[in-house]
């Protein structure tokens, strides 16, 4: 019998390079998961560090992130509830601003 | 007390630098650094997004995500923001040290009246920002 995370969607998840040192080294990660919320958590289990960066400690995305699937942000789609296809590619953007 | 660490940032990349950040005043100018290895290649201009871009700097995370892709395609990365001071200094202010990323090397052009500009690097190091050295030819 499959597990619900081996029935979810595949999807690759890409790593702006500030982050790169919490994942491995690595410019991408595939994950499973079968909403955007459920890809983030998958990804902050297995990457506690990077997890950390990206998540608040009641599982929100940090205001300093942006996460967007193709190019259409996770807000745009409806938030973190928002469904993931096998295939999608997530892309965490940091905030670049200053003064 | 250790040496500054060092990055080489070519004459034509200085030039585009200093050109963009009179371009863009009174308002602020900004945009990514792409290049190998941490070392920055080329210069890119990106739409300042702030609310206050008289006093701010924000880029549009979709342009980001549009330059990111299309350097790792061609080999290259993100290696660096940059933004101007468009009256100031080339120091980043308190503002810059909240809002910056460990591990790139931000640049920042301080236009200073008459025509003269200055440039300086800058690293996120234990969240506090240390000078490199910025060169214009390979140390």
């Amino acid at each position: 019998m499959q597990s619900n995370r081996e029935r979810a969607p595949r999807v690759t998840v890409r790593i702006p390079p500030p982050l790169r040192p919490h994942a491995g080294d690595q410019p991408s990660l595939s994950v499973t998961g079968a909403t955007v919320g459920e890809v983030l958590a998958c990804l902050a289990r297995d990457y506690p560090d990077l997890g950390q960066r990206l998540l608040t400690p009641e599982g929100r995305v940090r205001p300093y992130v942006n996460v967007f699937v193709g190019e259409q942000s996770m807000t745009a789609r409806g938030g973190p509830e928002s469904a993931v296809a096998d295939g999608d590619v997530i892309a965490i953007i940091p905030a670049v601003a200053g003064g | 007390m250790g040496r500054m660490a060092e990055m080489r940032l070519p004459s034509p990349l200085r030039r585009a630098l200093a050109q963009h950040a009179r371009d863009a005043w009174p308002e602020e100018a900004c945009g990514l650094l792409v290049g190998v290895g941490g070392a920055p290649r080329e210069v890119v201009r990106l739409a300042n997004v702030a609310g206050d871009p008289l006093r701010r700097y924000a880029l549009d995370p979709l342009e980001y995500m549009r330059v990111e892709h299309a350097a790792e395609r061609r080999g290259l990365g993100v290696a660096g923001v940059w933004h101007s001071h468009p009256d100031g200094g080339a120091e980043p202010s308190e503002t810059d040290r909240r809002a910056a990323w460990p591990g790139w090397l931000y640049v920042i052009v301080g236009l200073q009246g008459e025509g003269q500009h200055c440039i300086r690097g800058w690293r996120l190091v234990a969240n506090e920002f240390v000078e490199e050295e910025l060169h214009a030819e390979q140390s």
